[in-house]
């Protein structure tokens, strides 16, 4: 036998120990491999494709899973080492130098990362396709196809290599600092922990009062940094409190005095574990909050849906005649509008004036159309500004002082008379980024004189009895409108997918789609998250109660010898369970809710997502309740059963 | 000839704040010779395992200078360290210390894969030392199928496997009913005489230090007083009783 041949035993016998961290492992990799499947893949990244409203969303949930590799790669390294430690000290003692526990210690995460690293790129293969198809089923999208980039596995083996080396490196640096007599104490010893200070908590009390107050004053639609500063500022209290919760706990222990002895074993229990788990406490608060308050975006986005497509589009299809595109005939349009499947209850033109960043609309040509009463003076403009206010998205409110329009003779200068916010039409996309003005009827026909004729159009405005069921003749109209511009117009734009992207029709049943289907995608991606972070987070616990294990045993031992039964036994566990599983969802439930609340939304709409983001909570909770019986069963009846061998 | 030779060794252990330090050792000195079997006894926390720690280089002193076959421990680098003890010392423990993970053959052999030897010489030398001790038959079981006398036996062929020059038990019958601990214990004496080892244990057990040859008594970081074997194991050990009598160790160290 060879040193490398015992290496390699040992960890064999250890990898049997770390199976579901090494399970957990491959699946972290696998979620991130899929990721990149997506992220590289072109034809779904093209916002001509795919709406970028629903690829963004990826980001969010990508960094998530990002971070969490980072935290649970580290995370078992650091118990894997912890456990180890008492063993190293033997293989000092025996005489192992340091270069050889080092040396151990790559062969062992080399190991695993290789190993790791081939099932997660092999499962998250075969899965990748899966979830592809899943999600190409909730966005609706046909004809991209599934594929799978070599970059993807060279980011997913490049980003994993990485963090494994830095693991190593991590662990090569600790050794150095290794002294045999602490290694051999190491697992009876309890984390050391540098913010063990009343100080700390009082200072995480604070940064969550300041979060809190930050993003209540702060927060609005302006301002959409707000919730992140005040997340991260509010983690940062979270972890100085939950680091110093022990201390906390002793205070209110010690003030009840005596009285506490009757619930000696209980309180010291906790007080134990509460010290030993303050990083996994911490974690799963910070994953299953990001969970859920995602979630809450996501159902907020679905429920919202109707509501935006409705306030933005008043009319049902609409589509811009300009710079001679979409000029399809009348009777064309009818012979696609009579196939409907609903009827069409009435047809709008209104003109205007394309200027450039300027849309020149007439107070005449508005009102006998579109029913308004606008009346603006000779020599004057009134600002349109088409936005719903309070919706919870950001607008750009800004008014131009003055209308300058050339003319032969010199600039004609109109005054500004005025603003009206609401939505009148439907906002065609290539009109979108500029200002919209109404002139009186006079000025306008002067305008529209000395424009060149590219510049006047018309928006079509339709409007049908079912928008709901409108669907297939938006399809068909945006067809007829690209056929016709790709073989009477020339291109508009060097990119063929940016010219129809700009002058397509819009519609509110596609907005409505879009909107409901970035909410389902976001709320996939979360649960698929979410799912990923319930996993680790049950084998993080499971884990650190089977560390426990045999301490656990002796100690109840002890006690079973002066004389305890087994009912007093599993209550003393349940109770220490009970704080392990629980404490982080309770407080993530409230961060969330806290969250959820202040997200910049309609008005009124408060109370509404506070309800998702409990809902979701409930959800959650009740897997972690199932997840909890059952492990609570499982393990006191092991318990029970060594205590009695 | 001296193996060990310890002087002046102080161990202080520092608390949180300036008064918190406890003084362990307070400047012990004693020597070893080759081919003794010794046995170092007192109350509890008398500093009885600290000395034991700090002797055989795991822990490391506050002041005073050990030598190890005319070699200063307490100078020598992490590296130097390690290589020494494998070379030079052998260990025993109260809890064996055995891995789990591989078989008692495997764990015997261990300090000596780490060496590097050559295979052959691994393996007669791992089967010489097995048999001596009568555990040859379940050389290929692992440690937590075998009773605590037969892993405390493996553990005693682990610590000599490399020819040491001085074997440290650190109380090696605490775990273990009478009738493992005169087994272990015979093994022990089987070493001194008929190997010459070197031996330096730590305990509490006076059934235990009849075995040796010398029993050093230590009381509050210093050496108390010392005896030597004169006649039959029998006579030593009531010998023991009234010494420990004598320095006011509880009725349990009896």
């Amino acid at each position: 036998m060879t040193f490398n041949q015992i290496a390699l035993k040992i960890f064999k016998a250890n990898l049997r120990r770390y199976l579901l961290f090494f399970l957990c492992n491959s699946f972290s990799i696998m979620v991130f491999f899929t990721y990149s499947t997506i992220y590289t893949n072109k034809k779904f990244m093209n916002p001509s494709n795919i709406n970028y409203a629903i690829t963004g969303n990826m980001v969010a949930p990508g960094v998530m899973v990002i971070l969490f590799s980072i935290f649970f790669i580290f995370y078992a390294q650091g118990s894997f080492i912890k456990f180890r430690k008492r063993e190293f000290g033997l293989f000092m003692v025996l005489g192992m130098t340091i270069q050889d526990i080092q040396r151990l210690m790559v062969i062992e995460n080399g190991l695993t990362a290789i190993f790791s690293l081939i099932t997660g790129l092999v499962s998250g293969t075969i899965f990748s396709k899966l979830f592809y198809i899943i999600i190409i089923k909730i966005i609706d999208v046909n004809g991209i196809p599934f594929s799978i980039s070599i970059q993807s596995y060279l980011y997913t083996i490049g980003f994993f290599i990485a963090l494994y080396l830095l693991v190593i490196i991590k662990g090569v640096i600790e050794s150095f600092r290794y002294e045999i007599i602490s290694l051999l104490k190491a697992t009876r010893k309890e984390d050391n922990n540098f913010l063990n200070s009343p100080i700390w908590s009082v200072l995480g009390i604070i940064f969550i009062v300041i979060a809190c107050f930050d993003m209540i004053i702060n927060n609005g639609v302006e301002n959409s940094s707000v919730s992140l500063r005040s997340l991260v500022v509010c983690f940062v209290g979270i972890y100085l409190f939950i680091s110093n919760i022990v201390l906390l706990y002793s205070k209110v222990t010690n003030y009840f005095g005596y009285k506490i002895y009757k619930n000696l074993l209980v309180t010291t229990n906790l007080k134990y574990t509460l010290g030993q788990s303050k990083k996994i406490l911490f974690i799963i608060t910070l994953f299953v909050t990001m969970t859920i308050f995602m979630s809450t975006i996501g159902v907020m986005i679905i429920s919202d849906a109707q509501r935006t497509a409705d306030a933005y589009n008043p009319y049902d299809i609409a589509y811009g005649q300009i710079f001679s595109k979409n000029e399809i005939t009348t009777p064309a349009l009818y012979d696609i509008l009579s196939k409907s499947e609903t009827p069409i209850t009435s047809l709008k033109t209104i003109e205007f004036i394309s200027k450039p960043y300027i849309t020149i609309l007439c107070d005449e040509n508005l009102n006998t159309n579109l029913g308004t009463h606008i009346k603006v003076e000779k020599g004057c403009f009134i600002s349109l500004f088409q936005i719903v206010k309070d919706d919870g998205y950001m607008h750009d409110t800004t008014e131009i002082s003055s209308l300058i329009i050339p003319t032969k003779s010199g600039n004609y200068t109109y005054k500004p008379k005025g603003e009206i916010t609401k939505v009148l039409f439907n906002n065609i996309p290539i009109l979108t980024n500029g200002h919209y003005v109404i002139l009186n009827k006079m000025d306008y026909q002067s305008v529209r004189i000395i424009s060149n004729q590219n510049e006047l159009g018309k928006i079509k405005l339709i409007d049908f009895k079912d928008w709901h069921k409108t669907e297939d003749v938006s399809k068909a109209l945006q067809s007829k409108l690209e056929t016709y511009n790709r073989e009477n117009t020339r291109q508009f734009y060097d990119n063929i997918n940016d010219d129809i992207k700009l002058f397509k029709p819009t519609s509110k049943i596609r907005d409505y789609l879009d909107k409901k289907q970035s909410g389902s995608y976001i709320l996939f991606l979360c649960s698929f998250v979410g799912i990923l972070f319930f996993i680790s987070s049950a084998v993080i616990l499971h884990f650190k109660l089977l560390t426990e294990y045999d301490s656990e045993k002796i100690k109840y031992k002890k006690i079973y010898k002066i004389g305890i039964t087994d009912n007093e036994v599993s209550k003393l566990i349940i109770k220490e369970l009970k704080v392990l599983f629980f404490l982080p969802f309770i407080l993530s439930t409230f961060v969330a809710a806290f969250y959820s609340y202040n997200l910049p939304v309609k008005q009124g709409g408060e109370i509404l997502t506070l309800t998702y983001s409990l809902i979701i909570s409930l959800i959650y909770f009740c897997f972690q309740i199932v997840l909890y019986l059952v492990y609570k069963k499982i393990y006191i009846n092991n318990l029970i059963q060594d205590l009695e061998k | 000839m001296s193996v060990l030779n310890a002087s002046n060794v102080v161990k202080i252990y520092k608390g949180r704040g300036k008064s918190n330090s406890t003084k362990a050792l307070n400047g012990i000195s004693l020597t070893i010779e080759h081919g003794e079997f010794v046995a170092i006894m007192g109350p509890s926390g008398s500093g009885k395992t600290t000395l034991l720690n700090i002797l055989s280089g795991i822990d490391k002193l506050t002041s005073g200078d050990i030598e190890i076959s005319g070699q200063s421990i307490d100078v020598m680098t992490k590296y130097e360290l390690a290589l020494f003890r494998r070379q030079h010392l052998g260990f025993v423990f109260q809890e064996f210390n055995l891995l789990d993970s591989l078989t008692l053959k495997e764990n015997v052999m261990l300090p000596m894969i780490l060496d590097d030897k050559e295979p052959e010489d691994i393996q007669s030398k791992t089967n010489e030392v097995m048999e001596m001790f009568n555990i040859a038959d379940i050389m290929e079981k692992y440690p937590y199928t075998v009773s605590g006398g037969q892993q405390q036996r493996a553990a005693i062929s682990r610590a000599i496997i490399n020819n040491p020059d001085i074997i440290f038990a650190d109380e090696p019958t605490g775990n273990l009913d009478s009738k493992s601990s005169k087994n272990v214990m015979n093994c022990f004496e089987k070493l001194n005489t008929i190997n010459k080892n070197t031996i330096l244990i730590v305990t509490h057990d006076s059934f235990a230090a009849s075995f040796c040859n010398r029993v050093i008594f230590i009381k509050d970081g210093l050496v108390n007083m010392e005896i030597r074997k004169e006649g039959s194991r029998k006579e030593f050990f009531d010998n023991i009783l009234g010494c420990l009598a004598v320095i006011g160790g509880d009725k349990d160290d009896v």
